[in-house]
């Protein structure tokens, strides 16, 4: 073999190589499989008018099981009627059966929304740059909305609460609905299209929102809007007022451990333990550094491989740096974890405000992680 | 018939909304789809998603395609776009590392050493191409690794042929200059340029 003259010859000799190569054999019957199913869904599809349709309508043809794959085209793709030949959008995996998704899976959108369909059962649709993680999947579907917002649209079912939504430490449950969610800062906005929500703090029954009506709430799930846009009303249901979090009565059936002896992730475990504590305060940040830990979990749980019969164990441990104002600046493992998800649990951590404290804070915490 | 002329007569029946004749364009045109995805990307993880996405495009746009510009043309703009939309998405989410050389299939002509050393020396090229910007990154592999002349190229990416062909030239030097800073490649361009100015001295010494 002859070695190349100079650098352009060397590059002609990567160019070769790399045109010389074939891709990897591919099993075409399932692709094939797949892109078909897709075609038939989207045939099925309704003409599609972009910019008027509001996101639940098509979260409710999705629920209808009409358009599992779809992918929400409908919600966005404001330049298809300009330039089909542009009209390209990463729908990769955009359609998440619910059904198949662990305590503990965390879903994460880009530039695009996600939609979790839980077959019969309700589907949302997470906003483009938004990450919500599933809590439980039993009886009652827990979604905890970590950032961004979210578009959900329930069957209407005989139990009286089905799924139920939680930003940190508000509750939005619901029975046959069609709602939205989202996280501001510090505050979470509810709106709700059709019929009746529950909202208010984890472990309290809350107050009932019935449509068309929104409420902002805090992060604690305490109202924060009182005479807004046509206000909730403020039936307080009978029971706890807001802040009482262990009333066994405002427990969402499917947040009961007991109800879901198996199938519960760690993460999910821990997110449930931090949120039916009360709310920190400056001289304790222990629910927050559970909260933490349990992202680490959720973290570690969405990160890892997906084998049914493979078992992945860790331990670690997590060093935070906390700011005066709460803020985490660092968070270190030691021993290190893997980069995909470390890198997740410091995009989880940014969001984690721990009580203000007059020196900022070092927590430690060890932490078995499996899977 | 031809490919062509298969294609054509595919597309019409496509656009009449015959589901039979859109898995023929499927099957026809897959092969090529795959390998362009593959020229783009270097990466086999993602491969089938992209294809059928690829092929979802063209489900949805076929009624668009007005024969204007051939249809590999069309198909390889569609193809360009999805590639491109996939790695802006896929910057702004943990990656994980591929796997050197897991899926590539294996070339019966080589033996399992340049095989394995020619794999590796086409991810060296990826890895530097990903540091090109995209505009870059498109031309050069389109024009370099899939062969696609400047025209072609332009019709593509939808730009000017002088501007692919600018595009061309600065992303061949940024090549060349990635190249030298390259460690893994240092060894290749020294022994590269070493041999070259042995030869150039010989020249010298001769004349």
């Amino acid at each position: 073999m002859t070695e190349p003259a100079n650098p352009n010859d060397v590059l002609t000799r990567l160019v070769e190589d790399a045109r010389s190569e074939s891709p990897p054999s591919m099993d075409w019957d399932t692709v094939e499989r797949a892109l078909m199913q897709r075609v038939m869904q989207e045939r099925m599809m309704p003409p599609r008018k972009a910019a008027s349709r509001p996101a639940w309508v098509w979260a409710a043809a999705v629920a209808a099981g009409v358009a599992a794959g779809a992918g929400g085209f409908a919600l966005k793709n404001p330049h298809r009627e300009k330039d089909q030949t542009v009209a390209t959008r990463p729908l990769l995996r955009t359609t998440i059966d619910g059904s198949k998704l662990q305590p503990g899976a965390v879903i994460q959108s880009n530039a695009d929304p996600v939609t979790v369909e839980h077959p019969g059962r309700a589907t949302w649709v997470l906003d483009p740059r938004s990450m919500a993680h599933l809590e439980s999947a039993g009886d009652v579907i827990t979604v905890a909305l970590d950032t961004g917002a979210l578009n959900a649209r329930v069957v209407k079912v005989p139990r009286p609460e089905s799924f139920v939504v939680c930003a940190e430490r508000a509750r939005i449950a619901v029975h046959g609905t069609a709602f939205r969610v989202e996280r501001l800062g510090s505050e979470v906005r509810v709106k709700v299209d059709e019929g009746i929500l529950a909202v208010g703090p984890v472990g309290s029954p809350g107050f009932e929102v019935p449509a068309p009506g929104s409420v902002v709430l805090t992060l604690d799930g305490l109202r924060k809007d009182e005479g807004g846009e046509r206000a909730a009303v403020g039936a307080e249901r009978a029971g706890s007022a807001p802040g009482e979090h262990e009333s066994p009565k405002g427990e969402a059936p499917g947040t009961s451990s007991d109800e879901h002896p198996q199938g519960r992730s760690p993460a999910g475990t821990a997110a449930e333990s931090a949120r039916s504590r009360p709310p920190p305060t400056a001289s304790d940040p222990g629910p927050v550094a559970q909260r933490a830990v349990a992202a680490v979990k959720a973290c570690f749980a969405a990160q890892t491989v997906d084998e049914s019969d493979l078992k992945i164990s860790a331990s670690t441990t997590l060093s935070l740096h906390v700011l005066p104002s709460g803020k985490v600046v660092e968070a270190r493992f030691e021993p290190p974890l893997a980069p995909g998800v470390q890198q997740c649990v410091e995009a989880a951590l940014g969001r984690v405000r721990f009580p203000e404290s007059p020196k900022g804070l070092s927590i430690q915490r060890n932490i078995d992680l499996g899977r | 018939m031809s490919d062509v002329d298969a294609t054509i007569a595919l597309v019409a029946r496509c656009r009449n909304g015959d589901q039979a004749a859109f898995q023929e364009l499927f099957r026809l045109h897959r092969d090529e789809v795959a390998r362009l995805v593959h020229r783009m990307t270097g990466a086999p993880s993602d491969l089938p998603d992209l294809v059928q996405e690829v092929f979802l495009q063209v489900f949805r746009s076929i009624g668009d395609f007005r024969g204007d510009a051939r249809f590999s043309t069309w198909l390889y703009r569609l193809t360009v776009n999805v590639v491109l939309m996939h790695r802006r998405a896929a910057r702004s989410r943990p990656t994980l590392v591929e796997e050197a050389a897991a899926s590539a299939p294996e070339d019966p002509r080589l033996l399992p050493d340049e095989q394995v050393a020619r794999r590796r020396r086409a991810l060296a090229l990826y890895s530097l191409l990903e540091r090109l910007s995209e505009k870059k990154r498109m031309v050069f592999v389109l024009h370099e690794i899939k062969g696609l002349t400047p025209r072609e190229i332009s019709e593509v990416v939808g730009a000017p042929v002088l501007t692919v062909r600018t595009r061309l030239f600065y992303a061949r030097r940024e090549v060349l200059d990635l190249m030298r800073k390259e460690p893994s490649l240092a060894g290749l361009v020294d022994e590269g340029e070493t041999s070259r100015r042995l030869s150039t001295g010989r020249e010298e010494e001769a004349t």
